[in-house]
C-alpha cells in the first residue's frame, strides 16, 4: 500500500519505476503459478487503488468476472476481498456492479467459496441504495433462489434475511414465499441451509407475520424425513422460541422439543441434548420444571451412548434451572446410575460435573447423595474418568467443608498419587498446593509431606519437574520458615543419591527455592551444597551448578558474589566439559 | 500399495460437472470431469516491453473466449481411513455422503470432509490369524439414506439403520440361512462367502452372490430368501478340484436392473447370466468375439425343468466377474479380462413357462 500510495502521488509526473510492481502484479493475475495468482488476488485492493474507482468499475470487475473459472483457492481469496471492495468502486451509489461476480462466485461448486461468496454477498448489500436493491439484488435473489443446480439454492437461503428489511411491502410478501419453497426443495441440503437460516430470517420478519409465515415452515422442517433436516430444527426452537410470547412456545415450541427429544434417529436426541440448558431457557421456567425434567430423565437413560454422553455433561447446569426439592426428588435417583454406566464417555462426562452438583444440592445431599459416587468414581478403571474428579474437588470443598472432605477422600486421593498412570500423578501433584491452602500445615506435614518427598524421586521427570515447582507454591502457602526446617533439609539430601537424575533434582530445587528463602539460607545450605556439587563427576550436575548459581548471583550481595561464587565459575571455566565452560562463562557475565 | 483402482462410483448428477469417487486399496478419492475453457488472454502490461509511464497507461489483462478442453482434477483425497484393502464404495441416495469397506471396517465419509470420518462397523481384529468373518461388500440403500447393508465371509447380510446407534456391529437385522449344521462339509463355508451385494433399484430386496448361485432376499423378511437362484450349480461335484486351483474364491458380482426385474451376474466360459428375479429363468449369453454386431444371442434356460444344464467342458480362466447395467436403459456393460462389451436389451417379455 506504501508504494501504491506512492505512485498516486506521481501520477502526473514520470514514474516508471513506481508503477513497476502493479504493472507485474496485475499481469500476474493470470499468472500460471498457482501461489503468484493468489499473492495478486490478495493484493486486489492495491491494484485497484492505482487503477481509480472508474476503472475498477469498468475494467477489473469485468475482467475478475470472466476469471470465475480458477482454482478453489484463488475464488476464495477473490470472494473476500470483493466484500471489501464498496469503497473502491466508489461507495454506495455503485456497489451493485459487485454483484455480477459475487453471484457467480455463489454459484461454484466447492461450498467454502459458495459461503465465502454469500458473506460477501451480505456485505455489500448493507451498503446498497434501495433502488439498486430492488433493481438488483432482489431478481439476484430471485434467480438464486430457482437456479437449476442445487448449490445456487443453497447459496440463496443466505441473503433472504439481509434483503427483507431494505424491501418494500409486497416485495417482502414475494421473499417470503420464495423461502418457504425452498423448505420444501427436493434436495435435502437446500431444505438444510433453509433450515440453518430460518432463525436469522425470523428475527426480521413483522412478529405478526410469524405464526403465519415462519411456524408453518419450522414445524414441516422440524417432522423432515431426513434427520440431518430435522436435527437444525432443534437450534431453530431455540431461535424462534425466543421471539415468541409464552403462550405461542407452549403451543409450537414445545411439541417440536418434544418429539425431538424422542426422535427415532440418535442424532436428533443428541442435539437435543448438546443444547438442552439453551432449550429450557426457550420454553420458560413452568415447562423446565415439568416437561424438560421428564425429556432429561428420558435422555439421561438413552440407548445411545453418545446421547448419554451430552446428557450428562448438562446435569449440573439443568439441575441449577429447577428448584432444589425437584432436583433432589427426580434427577438425583437416575443420576446415580451414571455413575456406573458401562461407556467410560458417560462416565467421563458425568465426573466433570458431578461436583457441581454438590452447590445445587446443598450440604446435607451432597453427603448422603453424592459423597459415595464421587468415591465410586474415583476408583473407576478408566483414568480420565478419575482425572475429571480430582480437577474438581475445590467445588466441593466449599459446600461440605474440608474435614468430611479430607476424611472421606483422602485415601482415594492417596491412592492416585501413587498410581501407575503417570498423569494422573501429575495430577494431583498440581492440585496439592490448594489442598495444603485448605487443610493446614500440620495437616501437610502428617499426611502429605512424605508423600511430596517421594514425587521429588519419582521415575518419570515430568512428575519431578512439576513437584519442583510446585514447591514453591507451597512455600508461598506456608512459608518461609516451614520451608527452610522441612523441606530444604530432606531435597538437599537428595544430591547424596546415586543416579545423577535425582541429584539434578536437588539443584533443580535450589533454583527454584532461592528467591523465596532470603540471602542467609542461600550462604548457608545451598552455596555449600554448590560447593560440593560442582566437583561431581557427571557434567550435567556441573552445568547445572552453573546454571543455579547464575540464578542465585542477582540474590545475594556482592561481597557473596565475588568472595564466594566467582571463584566457584572461574574454577569450571576451565572445566574440560564444552557445555560446563559456556554455561560458566554465561553465568560469569552477571557477577 | 498396488496401482489400481478397486472401485469407482458416480454421484448422482446434481453439479454441472461430472463427479466420480475412486478408490485403490487405501485411499479414496473424488474427481471432478468438466470441460474446461482454454482462456486466450491479452493486453498484458509486461509483455517484453518496460512498465507504463503513467498510472493511466496500466492496463487490464482481458479475455477471449477459447476452446471447451475435456479435463479432470482431484477434488478431495480421503486417506487414512483404513488399514487393510477397500473392497467397497457406495453413494448415499442424499448425495452427501458415501461409504467404503475393508475387511474388517465400514467407514461412513462426508463428501465435504475429507479429514473426518465415521467408523460404523468395526470388527475387532484380534489376532489376524483368528479371524473368522470379513466383510465383503457395502452398499448404501438407494432410496433410504437412513439404511445400509454389508455381506460377510460367513454368508451373512446385516442390514444396519443409522438412526438407532453410533455403531451398527451390533444393532442390524441379520440376513441368514440357518444351515442344518450335518450338511456342512469343509467347502461350505467358502461357497457360501457372499461375493457381492445389490439392493435392486426399487429399494425392496437385496440380490446377492455366493459362489454357485444367487439370492433374492426380501429386506422385510430376514429369516429365508425369496428365492435361491442356481447360476453355476453344476460345479457342486467338483470343489475340491476347484479348491486346489483357487477358483473357488473368485468372487462374482452382480448388478440389477433399473425395473429391479433382472440381475446380471457373470460366471465362467465367458458366459454371464441375466436371471429374472421371480426365479423364473436364466438366460445365458457369451461375452466374446464370436457375436456379430447386432446378432440375437442368448439361450433360455427354465428354472422349473429340473436338470441343471452342465457345460461339458467349463474353462475357469475365462471368467466374467464384472460389469454393470445402464442407470436407467437396457444397456449392459460386461468385462471380460481386457475388453468390455456392450450388450443392448431388446425390450419383449422374457418367455416363460409356468
Amino acid at each position: 500500500i506504501r508504494w501504491c500510495g506512492f505512485a498516486r502521488t506521481m501520477a502526473g509526473e514520470e514514474g516508471e519505476d513506481s508503477l513497476y510492481p502493479i504493472a507485474v502484479l496485475i499481469d500476474e493475475l493470470k499468472n500460471e503459478d498457482i501461489q503468484v495468482r493468489l499473492n495478486s488476488i490478495k493484493s486486489l485492493r492495491t491494484i485497484s487503488l492505482a487503477l481509480g474507482e472508474e476503472r475498477t468499475r469498468s475494467e477489473l470487475i469485468p475482467f475478475l468476472n470472466d476469471s470465475i473459472d480458477d482454482e478453489d483457492e484463488v475464488l476464495l481469496a477473490l470472494a473476500e476481498q470483493l466484500g471489501q471492495f464498496v469503497e473502491l468502486v466508489g461507495g454506495p451509489d455503485f456497489a451493485y456492479s459487485l454483484l455480477t461476480p459475487l453471484e457467480n462466485l455463489a454459484t461454484v461448486e466447492e461450498t467454502v467459496v459458495r459461503d465465502k461468496a454469500v458473506q460477501s454477498l451480505c456485505i455489500v448489500a448493507q451498503s446498497l441504495k434501495s433502488e439498486h436493491m430492488n433493481q438488483h439484488f432482489v431478481p439476484l435473489v430471485k434467480r438464486l433462489a430457482t437456479g437449476d443446480w442445487f448449490t445456487s439454492r443453497i447459496s440463496a437461503c443466505g441473503v433472504f434475511a439481509v434483503t427483507i428489511p431494505k424491501v418494500q411491502a409486497t416485495t417482502k410478501a414475494e421473499l417470503r414465499q420464495l423461502f418457504g419453497q425452498l423448505c420444501h426443495d427436493d434436495t435435502p441440503m437446500v431444505r438444510r441451509a433453509a433450515s440453518a437460516n430460518l432463525a436469522k430470517l425470523a428475527a426480521v420478519i413483522a412478529k405478526d407475520l410469524l405464526k403465519t409465515d415462519v411456524i408453518p415452515i419450522f414445524m414441516s422442517l422440524s417432522q423432515d424425513e431426513q434427520d440431518s433436516v430435522r436435527l437444525l430444527s432443534v437450534e431453530n426452537c431455540i431461535g424462534i422460541g425466543k421471539l415468541l410470547g409464552p403462550a405461542d412456545v407452549a403451543t409450537y415450541i414445545l411439541p417440536a422439543v418434544r418429539s425431538a427429544s424422542q426422535d427415532k434417529s440418535w442424532r436428533v436426541r443428541y442435539m437435543v441434548a448438546e443444547q438442552f440448558c439453551d432449550l429450557c431457557d426457550a420454553v420458560g421456567a413452568e415447562m423446565t420444571k415439568t416437561e424438560m425434567v421428564n425429556a432429561f430423565i428420558r435422555l439421561i437413560k438413552d440407548t445411545e451412548a453418545e446421547v448419554r454422553t451430552a446428557a450428562s455433561s448438562k446435569v449440573a447446569d439443568f439441575c441449577a434451572l429447577i428448584p432444589r426439592e425437584d432436583a433432589v426428588k427426580k434427577i438425583l435417583p437416575h443420576v446415580k446410575d451414571l455413575a456406573g454406566d458401562s461407556s467410560q464417555h458417560v462416565r467421563s462426562a458425568f465426573a466433570s460435573v458431578i461436583m457441581g452438583l454438590a452447590g445445587v444440592f446443598g450440604k446435607s445431599s451432597t453427603i448422603d447423595n453424592l459423597l459415595p459416587l464421587f468415591l465410586q468414581l474415583l476408583k473407576d478403571d478408566f483414568p480420565e474418568v478419575r482425572l475429571n474428579i480430582i480437577s474438581k474437588l475445590n467445588t466441593v470443598s466449599d459446600v461440605i467443608g474440608i474435614e468430611l472432605l479430607s476424611q472421606s477422600l483422602l485415601p482415594a486421593i492417596v491412592e492416585l498419587a501413587e498410581d501407575r498412570q503417570w498423569r494422573v500423578r501429575l495430577a494431583i501433584i498440581e492440585y496439592i498446593p490448594l489442598l495444603a491452602s485448605q487443610l493446614g500445615v500440620d495437616f501437610f506435614n502428617e499426611k502429605l509431606g512424605n508423600l511430596y518427598m517421594t514425587w521429588l524421586g519419582d521415575c518419570v521427570y515430568s512428575i519431578r519437574d512439576a513437584a519442583t515447582t510446585n514447591l514453591r507454591k507451597l512455600t508461598e502457602v506456608f512459608g518461609v520458615e516451614w520451608a527452610r526446617q522441612t523441606i530444604l533439609p530432606k531435597v538437599l539430601n537428595l544430591h547424596t543419591h546415586t543416579n545423577y537424575l535425582y541429584r539434578m533434582t536437588a539443584l533443580f530445587a535450589i533454583a527454584v527455592l532461592s528467591p523465596l528463602l532470603g540471602p542467609e539460607t542461600i550462604k548457608n545450605d545451598m552455596l555449600k551444597l554448590i560447593d560440593k556439587m560442582k566437583d561431581d563427576p557427571v557434567p550435567n550436575i556441573r552445568f547445572n551448578c552453573c546454571k543455579a548459581l547464575g540464578v542465585i548471583i542477582p540474590l545475594v550481595e556482592n561481597s557473596v558474589v565475588q568472595q564466594v561464587i566467582k571463584p566457584m565459575l572461574q574454577k569450571l571455566c576451565n572445566d574440560p566439559d564444552r557445555d560446563v565452560k559456556f554455561f560458566a562463562q554465561e553465568s560469569l557475565t552477571q557477577c | 500399495i498396488d496401482e489400481k483402482v478397486n472401485r469407482i462410483e458416480w454421484l448422482n448428477k446434481h453439479y454441472k460437472s461430472l463427479l466420480v469417487l475412486t478408490t485403490n486399496d487405501k485411499t479414496v478419492k473424488l474427481w471432478k470431469i468438466f470441460n474446461k475453457e482454454e482462456p486466450k488472454l491479452y493486453n498484458f502490461n509486461m509483455d517484453g516491453k518496460p512498465a507504463p509511464e503513467s498510472i493511466n497507461k496500466l492496463k487490464v489483462p482481458k479475455h477471449k473466449k477459447g476452446q471447451k478442453v475435456l479435463s479432470h482434477k482431484v477434488l478431495k483425497v480421503y486417506p487414512k481411513g483404513h488399514e487393510h484393502h477397500i473392497n467397497s464404495l457406495s453413494m448415499s441416495m442424499d448425495n452427501e455422503h458415501f461409504l467404503s469397506a475393508d475387511d474388517l471396517r465400514v467407514n461412513i465419509w462426508n463428501v465435504e470432509r475429507s479429514d473426518d470420518v465415521f467408523c460404523i462397523v468395526d470388527i475387532p481384529a484380534g489376532n489376524l490369524e483368528d479371524l473368522s468373518e470379513v466383510i465383503t461388500s457395502g452398499k448404501f440403500h438407494p432410496i433410504d439414506p437412513n439404511l445400509f447393508a454389508f455381506s460377510s465371509s460367513k454368508g451373512i447380510i446385516k442390514l444396519c439403520d443409522l438412526r438407532l446407534n453410533s455403531s451398527s456391529e451390533k444393532n442390524c437385522t441379520n440376513f441368514e440361512i440357518l444351515e442344518d449344521p450335518s450338511k456342512k462339509n469343509f467347502f461350505s463355508e467358502i461357497i457360501n462367502s457372499v461375493s457381492d451385494i445389490v439392493f435392486s433399484k426399487n429399494g425392496r430386496y437385496i440380490f446377492s452372490r455366493d459362489y454357485l448361485c444367487t439370492k433374492i432376499w426380501d429386506i422385510r423378511k430376514n429369516k429365508a430368501p425369496v428365492n435361491s437362484l442356481r447360476v453355476t450349480n453344476y460345479l457342486e461335484k467338483r470343489l475340491c478340484d476347484l479348491y486346489e486351483s483357487e477358483n473357488i474364491f473368485d468372487k462374482f458380482e452382480l448388478c440389477g436392473s433399473p425395473d429391479s426385474n433382472f440381475i446380471f451376474t457373470g460366471s465362467y466360459n465367458d458366459n454371464f447370466h441375466i436371471i429374472d428375479r421371480h426365479g423364473n429363468c436364466n438366460c445365458t449369453l457369451e461375452a466374446t468375439f464370436n457375436n456379430k454386431k447386432n446378432q440375437m444371442i442368448g439361450t433360455y434356460n427354465y428354472y422349473a425343468d429340473k436338470k441343471a444344464s452342465a457345460p461339458g467342458n467349463v474353462n475357469f480362466n475365462h471368467k466374467i466377474l464384472q460389469g454393470t447395467w445402464h442407470p436407467t436403459g437396457s444397456t449392459l456393460a460386461v468385462a471380460n479380462y481386457n475388453c468390455l462389451f456392450l450388450f443392448n436389451g431388446v425390450t419383449s417379455q422374457m418367455p416363460y413357462t409356468k
